[in-house]
């Protein structure tokens, strides 16, 4: 992120916002994407984020924050979608996603789907304290500032999410355990 | 899982997996909206914050403030008539007597509203008129505070802009703690939404809708219609301030609002109203 690119557009100038649009536009989606697990809604959140980025860019006084305001503006359009989400959740079947990938081919598909499951059932604000975490890589202090949440908020959010998340993988580990002892000898 | 660490390493593993390429279709439609789509500015200074002012800062900035908005209505009214229908306003209608003075209906009388297009908001409970050549946009979920109170516009508001998109104005409403009053209101959501504005002493002036007693109130950067009836409170806001260049075709942000507000009606079905609205805060 260029200090001078975010200083020209936030004097107005649309094409230092544009590469600043395209420099940040792969590492929002993917954000997104891991945040609400369906590519439709992380698109719509990315343009709304953009969008509104560009509107109230006059009003970021600290250059040099432009990223961590730039997330916090992409979790609030998160929790928008998800509210969107949630009222369509009955009627719509979530697709596989297309696109490009990263598949880890040593995570066990059990594994994946529990946590894929144990995951959608968690509030939006703790998965993104998790993805802002786990995925992003921030210390705790530093999810707290990109999110705008005090710190004591963050670890009690990502407490809740990895206590969920383990119970669901370790339910999963028990159920297996069960089933291979029913089978006959 | 054992440890935490296999379990950090697992949910690491499993969050790598997905896309991490934003689609160009996506980009290039943030970027045209970005086009279409005016920044915020502060306007710390605005003339109708005279309160603050000293009474030789105040005639300064009254002299200053009228060339402003004499210089910038000619500009504008030199470009024809302003949208929807709205008339515009003679070089001489520009209030030149005091700084707190606005452009809006002292002087220009109301909007002509009689060709607009009308929108039914059954997620609201009201039918409010809009200029036909504006766009709509319906909300997509019930207004809530906080989490929608620094949205400008909010999605979650029936919202109606020009063409152009320089001009926005959305409708909306949420249910209040009995009580409530609208200073209470203000106090709860000026330091959360309008963190540019001075949230004490802040300018009103009475309208009404529907029959019912309300208030519009002037941000820095936005001006808002608040209408109280019973629990319900009713908020039409104009995302410009009242002397933005925009908003001047129409004689202000407040006549603007005036003007939608003529047109409103709440549903039959709607919340009833329950009792007197209280005063303007």
């Amino acid at each position: 992120m260029s200090s001078t690119l975010v200083e020209q557009a936030r004097a107005g100038n649309e094409e230092a916002f544009a590469s600043l649009a395209r420099g940040a536009g792969d590492r929002l989606l993917a954000i997104a994407f891991r945040i609400l697990r369906d590519l439709g809604l992380a698109e719509d959140a990315v343009q709304q984020t953009l969008v509104l980025a560009w509107r109230e860019l006059p009003s970021l006084r600290d250059v040099d924050r432009f990223d961590a305001w730039l997330h916090r503006l992409l979790v609030n359009a998160c929790y928008r979608e998800s509210r969107r989400d949630r009222r369509w959740a009955a009627t719509v079947r979530v697709l596989p996603v297309d696109g490009p990938t990263a598949r880890d081919e040593f995570l066990a598909v059990a594994d994946r789907d529990q946590l894929e499951r144990g995951f959608r059932r968690l509030p939006t604000e703790q998965r993104a304290v998790f993805v802002f975490h786990h995925y992003v890589g921030l210390t705790l202090p530093e999810v707290a500032e990109h999110l705008g949440v005090p710190l004591g908020t963050v670890k009690s959010r990502l407490h809740y999410a990895t206590s969920t998340l383990r119970a669901a993988l370790e339910a999963d580990l028990r159920s297996s355990t069960d089933t291979s002892r029913e089978q006959p000898a | 899982m054992s440890t935490q660490r296999d379990f950090d390493r697992t949910a690491q593993a499993w969050l790598a997996e997905g896309p991490s390429e934003l689609a160009d279709r996506v980009l290039d439609a943030a970027l045209d909206e970005v086009h279409l789509t005016n920044q915020r500015r502060r306007l710390a200074a605005l003339p109708w914050r005279t309160f603050s002012l000293n009474t030789p800062l105040r005639v300064a900035a009254g002299i200053a403030i009228v060339a402003v908005l004499g210089f910038a209505a000619l500009s504008f009214l030199g470009r024809g008539p302003g949208y929807g229908g709205a008339p515009t306003p003679g070089p001489t209608s520009v209030p030149s007597s005091t700084a707190a003075t606005s452009p809006a209906a002292t002087s220009l009388g109301a909007i002509d509203t009689t060709t607009w297009a009308t929108y039914t908001s059954t997620r609201y409970g009201f039918s409010i008129g809009y200029p036909a050549d504006w766009i709509v946009r319906s909300a997509d979920h019930d207004w809530a505070f906080p989490a929608d109170a620094t949205s400008f516009p909010p999605t979650a508001g029936e919202t109606f802009h020009t063409p152009a998109g320089g001009v926005a104005v959305s409708a909306y409403a949420v249910t209040v703690a009995p009580g409530t009053t609208m200073s209470a209101w203000l106090q709860a959501y000026c330091p959360v939404a309008e963190s540019n504005s001075p949230c004490t002493a802040l300018q009103s002036r009475p309208t009404s809708l529907d029959g019912h007693a309300g208030s519009i109130v002037r941000f820095t950067e936005d001006t808002q219609a608040y209408v109280l009836i019973g629990t319900r409170l009713y908020i039409v806001g104009c995302w410009r301030s009242e002397s933005d260049p925009t908003v001047l075709p129409f004689g202000g942000a407040s006549r603007l609002l005036d003007g939608f507000l003529s047109t409103m009606h709440l549903l039959p079905g709607g919340p009833a109203p329950t009792g007197a609205s209280p005063a303007p805060s």
